[in-house]
């Protein structure tokens, strides 16, 4: 982080802990965004709740809070905050920290800021899982029928992932430059597909369209409970190769020589990556920009170390998520919009302004220096 | 001896790379390794620093056989500057340089005030502890140069690697940049290897030299004793005139055969 220049002879250590400080500081005010965009969201809605209550509730439910508090909140209060909006807002945190992370991390593999949570194809392959259940009826069968486009959107995201995978493997390599353009291929021959099926959707072409913008609605704790597992462990693993991360940027012989195993590093990134992606497409559909756009906007704040980009990514992607659904569910109330409409107008814009003001910072403005 | 190489080879496929290199360097000596493209000069230094492992022969560093160590143990013995560098992230010098001491951190990857005391000397003796704030997509090609080397030297290994360290660099930042390698191997009781297509900088620099061609050995020993007509003819296939003078030698290429 750059934010002040340190005055002339300042020692190194000097310059040093004020970078810490400050990087530990941006991953507290991420915590504290993330806990107040949480409390405002699940307050907010047709029955509007006072954000006290709505604390006064949520901390009731910890054990040894919930002796503190008394209950003197209408029971409907609790039910909205605990059944209904609190699930919501939950999926709401673990799609936008597993977009928001493993975009950051796809950048920082594919060494290019184009690189979003989708790159290898993902969504293309999320969208046929979801469409064979939704559109041509696949089912898991009686008693699971509830699961079935999740289930489907998940195993063929992930099917995609190795499919691209194991196009683009050389040998025991992965080039990343081959990954992009499997990627693309694979991608272009799952939408083409998808686009048939929509063609013969007829009438439920509709949940498919839905499906594909993405979003939170149909949140429930299963979704929650379901979900959470791969998300936070593929997020907690993902942290352990921040330094990984930050080598590789700087090419892959530097990397390397400084001891660390490149082709592991990325075939385990890769794969964690699609797992949150998975598991994040399969509840919640194809929400898009946030992936892309959040991990831009925290290396323009944090700086490009992945010790602290990683975290505050994960933070700030379930933020902006939980905010943007809040307007998808205010802005056409009492029916609702597909969050990824929001996401996507919102992300854009700020995106372009990135482009045309920032693009040093956000990796645009390199060089191969040989 | 503090790099003895036996018996190394090393194939790509099928295609013989290295066959049978053998060399031994001492703590502040300068080997240079020359040769024509695809002599397998980088392939060497890789399988020095282990990024290729070799299935035939030993590279012993202190004695100990480095190819049978884990990565990041290689790393903290043997360090390399390699040709390319990809720096399209705005890190600070800062960063890149405390990446050098990745190989010695923990599994969280939080550097100690030791590790920043061994980043600020390695930048002090490359002279870019001034350049510390600066953002390295900004520096001019020289500047990063010392920058990797630093990054380099902060991983404290006992053998430093250099894949072309002048490449593309002025005849001012390459005379600075072969005297801060000479001077950092005296101070640092190194065994530095470069590769260099420049003869007579590493003619200039070099304490021995290493003529490969087609992944052997053509003629090691003296800068005197490799760089003569004869060699130069036969391995490079050019006509070349070799200058003695001043215990320096020169080569100025004529004509290819």
């Amino acid at each position: 982080m750059r934010l002040r220049k340190p005055s002339a002879g300042a020692g190194l250590l000097e310059v040093y802990m004020v970078k810490r400080v400050w990087r530990t500081l941006a991953i507290l005010v991420t915590v504290v965004t993330l806990f107040g965009a949480t409390i405002l969201a699940i307050g907010v809605g047709q029955v509007s709740i006072p954000p006290d209550t709505t604390a006064a509730i949520l901390l009731s439910k910890v054990p040894p809070l919930n002796l503190i508090f008394n209950h003197n909140w209408p029971t409907s209060y609790e039910v909205i905050v605990m059944e209904i909006r609190l699930p919501r807002v939950l999926l709401g945190i673990l799609v936008g920290a597993a977009l928001a992370s493993s975009g950051a991390v796809m950048q920082g593999t594919f060494k290019n800021p184009l690189a979003d949570p989708y790159v290898l194809g993902l969504a293309a392959g999320a969208v046929f899982g979801a469409s064979m259940s939704m559109v041509l009826g696949l089912s898991l069968g009686v008693g699971f029928a509830r699961y079935s486009t999740p289930f489907l959107a998940f195993i063929f995201t992930l099917l995609t992932a190795f499919l691209v995978y194991s196009i683009a493997r050389v040998g025991k390599k992965v080039p990343t430059s081959t990954l992009l353009l499997a990627g693309i291929a694979v991608g272009t021959f799952f939408w083409a597909i998808n686009s048939f099926i929509q063609y013969l959707a007829g009438e439920r072409l509709q949940a498919v369209i839905f499906w594909i913008m993405g979003g939170l609605w149909p949140a429930s704790w299963e979704d929650v409970a379901l979900s959470a597992p791969p998300i936070i462990l593929g997020i907690a693993l993902i942290m352990l190769f921040s330094k990984h991360l930050n080598a590789m940027l700087m090419g892959e012989e530097v990397a390397s020589s400084l001891g660390i195993n490149v082709d592991f590093a990325l075939k385990a990134l890769i794969v964690l990556s699609a797992l949150i992606v998975a598991s994040a497409v399969a509840v919640s559909g194809t929400i898009g920009f946030v992936g892309l756009v959040i991990p831009h906007m925290l290396r323009l704040i944090v700086g490009p170390d992945h010790r602290v980009l990683l975290p505050t990514s994960c933070l700030f992607g379930a933020t902006f998520l939980v905010l943007a659904d809040l307007v998808a569910r205010l802005v056409v109330a009492p029916a609702e919009l597909p969050v990824g409409i929001i996401t996507a107008s919102i992300g854009a814009p700020f995106f372009i302004y990135l482009l045309r003001t920032k693009k040093k910072a956000i990796g645009l403005g390199g060089r191969l220096v040989s | 001896m503090r790099l003895r190489i036996k018996d190394l080879s090393f194939s790509y496929d099928s295609i013989k790379a290295i066959d049978n290199v053998s060399m031994e360097i001492n703590e502040g000596e300068v080997l240079g390794i020359i040769g024509p493209n695809g002599a397998g000069k980088s392939t060497l230094l890789k399988c020095i620093n282990s990024i290729l492992k070799p299935r035939v022969g030993t590279v012993l560093v202190d004695g100990e056989d480095i190819l049978k160590l884990r990565k990041d143990e290689v790393a903290k013995r043997v360090a390399m500057v390699p040709q390319n560098s990809l720096t399209s992230f705005p890190f600070t010098v800062l960063d890149v340089v405390l990446m050098g001491r990745i190989p010695h951190l923990g599994k969280l990857g939080r550097e100690s005030e030791r590790d920043l005391k061994i980043a600020e000397e390695a930048m002090r003796t490359t002279f870019v502890l001034s350049l510390a704030d600066r953002s390295v997509d900004e520096l001019s090609g020289g500047e990063f140069r010392r920058v990797i080397i630093a990054m380099a030297l902060a991983q404290e290994p006992s053998i430093l690697l250099l894949d072309e360290p002048t490449l593309h660099l002025d005849i001012s930042h390459q005379l600075g940049i072969m005297e801060l390698i000479r001077r950092l191997t005296a101070e640092k009781k190194l065994a530095t290897i470069l590769v260099s297509h420049d003869l007579n900088l590493a003619a200039k620099f070099c304490d021995k030299l290493i003529l490969l061609n087609s992944g052997k050995i053509y003629s090691a020993g003296s800068v005197e004793e490799v760089l003569n007509r004869e060699n130069i003819k036969q391995v490079y296939g050019v006509e070349a005139q070799v200058i003695r003078s001043n215990g320096l030698v020169y080569v100025i290429p004529i004509k290819p055969i």
